[in-house]
């Protein structure tokens, strides 16, 4: 049940034009910072006092990815509930022999497949320096690792929202608010280092996907992609749960 | 409940916040047999028919759809289930093709039988040749038959249309009547209408409700022609005291 509603999901976002447009868009401006990061390491390498081509161009590629993210999520995922509840199409998902979990866990799917499916694409473009030079390989990985924990907890958060409100507008308003107080937690703390202060940097999304882009894969912030991916999911499908004994 | 009662309803009771939508509502249907609800606007027949199809919860009372508790045991009652709601659940931005295999795939028909089922539904509802059609370049009518195809994909034993020719033009409506009563042979059929001509036409049985109760539940026979229904139904739902804000001390 989970692959119908996957296939279904990604047949819709494949087949619609504003689809491909969203991939095009993003590949070219990607692609526009990788140039000018590139460029720039080659006009002159002494500036980047000896650190390699790939922690220098390729990671701040990720982390320029990871904005635009930040900006495409939520309104690829602001329509996948909210448009069935807008419409009145949620009456057949609800009317039919399928679970909470298995809506969400579909939709969801189909959302991060989607996403990755464009990662997949923007990683084409770094990976391409492999033909001129010798590429840190595990680096490479740990971005690559990072950005699609950060699409996952990203995907998991859009769906919640998406399930809260009728209109898409104000699932994607939700969204954005949440997320950006996810990835800016980390400045509200001061530099004193109290507890509240370490609660605050270790809530920050920026915090840990910098440990990726940096090449490392920590366990922490594993977890704590991991955690937000799974919180949101949670709260979707109860949320799916609840319609059954809310008014319309 | 005997052999042939496909639905059983008792004592359903839907409050939103404090606001009593309906009011202690049971009845039966039986295969083969079209039992409809009639009463003005607001008088709680959407919600009926949501609550009937699992869409929404009651607070109190339980629905069995051929046997199967709705909320003990959802996946068997809604399999035994087709809805149609007042505004068919549609994907405009898909075919009908498209539309009607998701719709058998969420309903749980083997997958060997889906595209034949599709077929049967498109063939039932004169959709035959349209399938590569966006839903969005379709008339109302031609919606409203897609909503009708996705509730009998699955060959469900219990039928709900939730006033299924509302906003239809005189002939789709002939067309959309004709339909029901071809169906009422395979299924048990339970649908809404405020439309009086309609429910004499096509009902075995009537439930007239107002402001959440059941105000009369007779067979079609007890009425002699549709003049006599038309007058018990202004004077059921005349009588009643609008009961839409009462506040209860129950919950």
């Amino acid at each position: 049940m989970i692959s119908s509603v996957l296939k279904f999901e990604c047949g819709r976002m494949f087949s619609s034009s504003s689809s491909w447009l969203v991939i095009a868009a993003v590949q070219f401006l990607l692609t526009l910072i990788f140039y000018n990061l590139l460029s720039k390491y080659l006009t002159d390498p002494a500036l980047f006092e000896g650190r390699g081509i790939t922690d220098v161009v390729i990671a701040s590629y990720y982390r320029s990815a990871a904005l635009i993210f930040l900006l495409i999520a939520p309104l690829l995922t602001m329509r996948l509930i909210s448009e069935e509840i807008n419409s009145g199409s949620i009456k057949l998902l609800l009317s039919s022999p399928i679970s909470a979990h298995q809506i969400i866990l579909g939709k969801f799917f189909a959302a991060t497949f989607f996403l990755i499916f464009l990662l997949t694409l923007i990683t084409l473009v770094p990976l391409s320096l492999s033909i001129g030079t010798s590429l840190d390989y595990g680096h490479l990985l740990a971005c690559i690792i990072g950005s699609s924990l950060l699409l996952f907890s990203l995907c998991s958060a859009g769906l919640f929202f998406s399930s809260l409100f009728s209109h898409q507008s104000v699932s994607a308003i939700t969204s954005y608010t949440a997320i950006l107080l996810l990835w800016t937690a980390h400045t509200a703390a001061s530099s004193e280092g109290s507890n509240v202060d370490r609660l605050f940097q270790s809530l920050s999304m920026s915090n840990h996907f910098t440990n990726f882009t940096e090449g490392v894969i920590n366990s922490a912030s594993v977890s704590f992609f991991i955690i937000i991916t799974l919180l949101f999911l949670i709260l979707g499908i109860w949320k799916i749960k609840m319609m059954r004994t809310m008014e319309w | 409940m005997s052999d042939t009662t496909m639905m059983q309803a008792e004592n359903i009771c839907r409050y939103y916040g404090k606001q009593r939508a309906l009011n202690n509502i049971s009845f039966i249907a039986s295969k083969g047999e079209v039992t409809g609800f009639l009463g003005p606007n607001g008088a709680g027949k959407s919600t009926l028919m949501q609550i009937v199809s699992g869409v929404l919860a009651a607070t109190t009372g339980t629905v069995s759809i051929s046997g199967f508790n709705i909320i003990k045991q959802p996946a068997s009652a809604r399999s035994a289930l087709g809805y149609l709601p007042d505004k068919p659940p549609l994907y405009i931005d898909c075919n009908i093709d498209t539309y009607l295999l998701y719709c058998a795939q969420l309903r749980n028909v083997p997958s060997d039988k889906q595209q034949s089922q599709v077929e049967i539904a498109k063939q039932v509802c004169g959709l035959e040749g349209e399938g590569k059609r966006l839903i969005q370049k379709l008339s109302k009518g031609y919606q409203q038959r897609i909503g009708l195809a996705q509730a009998i994909i699955h060959s469900p034993e219990v039928l709900i249309l939730d006033e299924p020719s509302s906003g239809l033009d005189p002939n789709q409506m002939v067309e959309m009547r004709k339909m029901i009563l071809e169906l009422r042979k395979d299924h048990c059929i339970i649908f809404s209408t405020h439309i009086l001509s309609e429910a004499f036409q096509l009902c075995d049985r009537i439930i007239i409700i107002n402001s959440g109760e059941k105000v009369l539940e007779q067979p079609i026979s007890f009425f002699n022609n549709q003049s006599a229904l038309e007058e018990i139904y202004v004077k059921e739902t005349k009588t009643m005291p609008l009961n839409n804000t009462e506040i209860t001390n129950d919950l």
